[in-house]
């Protein structure tokens, strides 16, 4: 059951990015800690748990940002099946994986957002993605081994109190 | 068995996607009202957001004060102190004062609307993503709905998306998703006004044919349903017509300061009554 210690996890992931970008970038880049949280997710956790944590932070997400309910729910199953998937070819726990992951995740997400507004008549986000999008996944990517050590940090201190 | 302990995980992971591509699919075809699940995150959420936004307002502050002192000798540190106190009190004056003055102004504005409103404050923002939200400190239990038009003394801020009991979230004028349907003051051309995220709105559809110019007002044209006729929009910053094209490209400066605004009025009634 120590798994259901991400749920609060999720939600102060949620609401914190949906505060320090305004903080730390002035509003001009967001900060998705969440999708570093669903990567590490994707290579640590079984697909059942997993899976049904990625569309709990999905929701979550939908809601902190505003977005309709189902987006985030649906852009993070698929992206926790992709980093599964790439988790069980590759194997891997160096940096530079773990940052390569997140770098294909961010900018796949992008694109998925930017693919679903282009059907939503009157909506063009399309040139967000050089100005807001590619910074903002490459900044992600960067940090994600440095929010990997905290999540193995808390997952070890949670795994200390529970035995 | 039906499927392998190993084909389980993704059956499992593919009706985890359906299920989501269904409400997704549901929420942006029916929009419904803010559900019971989102009520609660946003209730639960509201306080984390009133503190970081109370500690972000102190660290800038903070910050402003030590970029004055920098650079100072020791003589001038010893004035200075007595000079923060008394600057200090003076900033809390001229920080009454301009509450004050704001709310006066949002006194002014309650008393020039015919339609009841409703005043409420800013406890979070959120102009980092696609999404540009701000998040008020009044809900349903004040007769806040989603759709209902949310102003300031300024001009338009946007309108109600997700209502819980308490905090409610509004969708900026300014975000790329917004639409209010507008026309210019001066020559009473019509037009659909997009957000324009960090760049200014676009007055869309505005006919070739039309006498459109800078420095002309934008106000809403009270059709489309969310908002009353005559709200100020923006003003109109630049225009272009492109040769042998249907319409002319209308752009437009938002009225309202989205980084200083601190109350805002949000119409009760109207939304109901076009119901």
């Amino acid at each position: 059951m120590l798994f259901l210690l991400y749920i609060p996890l999720s939600f102060f992931l949620a609401v914190l990015q949906s505060i320090i970008p305004d903080l730390l970038f002035f509003g001009g880049l967001g900060f998705e800690i969440s999708l570093v949280l669903l990567v590490y997710l994707g290579l640590n956790l079984d697909p059942v748990r997993g899976g049904l944590l990625s569309i709990t932070l999905g929701f979550l997400v939908d809601d902190m940002s505003g977005a309709p309910t189902g987006l985030y729910m649906f852009l993070y199953v698929l992206l926790f099946g992709l980093t599964v998937l790439t988790a069980r070819i590759f194997q891997s726990g160096k940096p530079v994986f773990i940052m390569a992951c997140t770098l294909a995740c961010a900018l796949f997400e992008s694109v998925l957002i930017i693919a679903f507004y282009a059907y939503i008549p009157g909506i063009r986000i399309g040139h967000l993605m050089h100005s807001m999008f590619v910074p903002q996944a490459v900044l992600l990517a960067v940090s994600a081994p440095i929010f990997f050590k905290c999540f193995r940090w808390l997952e070890g201190k949670a795994h200390a109190w529970d035995t | 068995m039906l499927f392998s302990a190993k084909n389980r995980s993704v059956v499992f992971l593919l009706l985890l996607a359906v299920l989501s591509l269904v409400i997704l699919s549901y929420n942006v075809v029916h929009a419904p009202e803010t559900g019971i699940v989102r009520k609660l995150v946003l209730e639960l959420a509201s306080p984390v957001e009133m503190v970081v936004h109370g500690i972000s307002a102190g660290l800038h502050d903070t910050w402003s004060r030590y970029l004055f002192l920098v650079g100072l000798g020791d003589e001038n540190r010893r004035l200075h102190r007595q000079d923060d106190l008394l600057k200090q009190r003076l900033i809390e004056y001229q920080e009454a004062y301009m509450e004050a003055a704001r709310l006066r102004g949002l006194l002014d504005l309650k008393r020039r609307l015919v339609m009841p409103t409703v005043a409420a404050e800013i406890i979070g923002s959120s102009r980092a993503s696609i999404f540009r939200t701000l998040l008020i400190n009044k809900g349903t239990s004040d007769g806040i709905f989603p759709g209902m038009a949310v102003v300031s003394n300024a001009g338009v801020v946007g309108r109600i998306t997700d209502a819980s009991w308490d905090v409610s979230r509004v969708l900026l004028m300014i975000d790329e998703n917004s639409n209010v349907d507008a026309l210019v003051q001066g020559s009473r051309a019509q037009g659909i006004l997009q957000g324009g995220g960090s760049k200014a709105c676009l007055l869309k559809y505005v006919s070739m044919a039309e006498d459109v110019r800078p420095g002309m007002a934008v106000v809403t044209s009270g059709m489309g349903g969310f908002f009353p006729k005559g709200l100020l929009l923006g003003v109109v910053v630049r225009v272009s017509k492109k040769e042998g094209g249907l319409f002319q490209t209308v752009e437009v400066a938002p009225a309202v300061d989205f980084k200083k605004i601190e109350e805002v009025l949000v119409f009760r009634e109207y939304r109901r009554n076009m119901q």
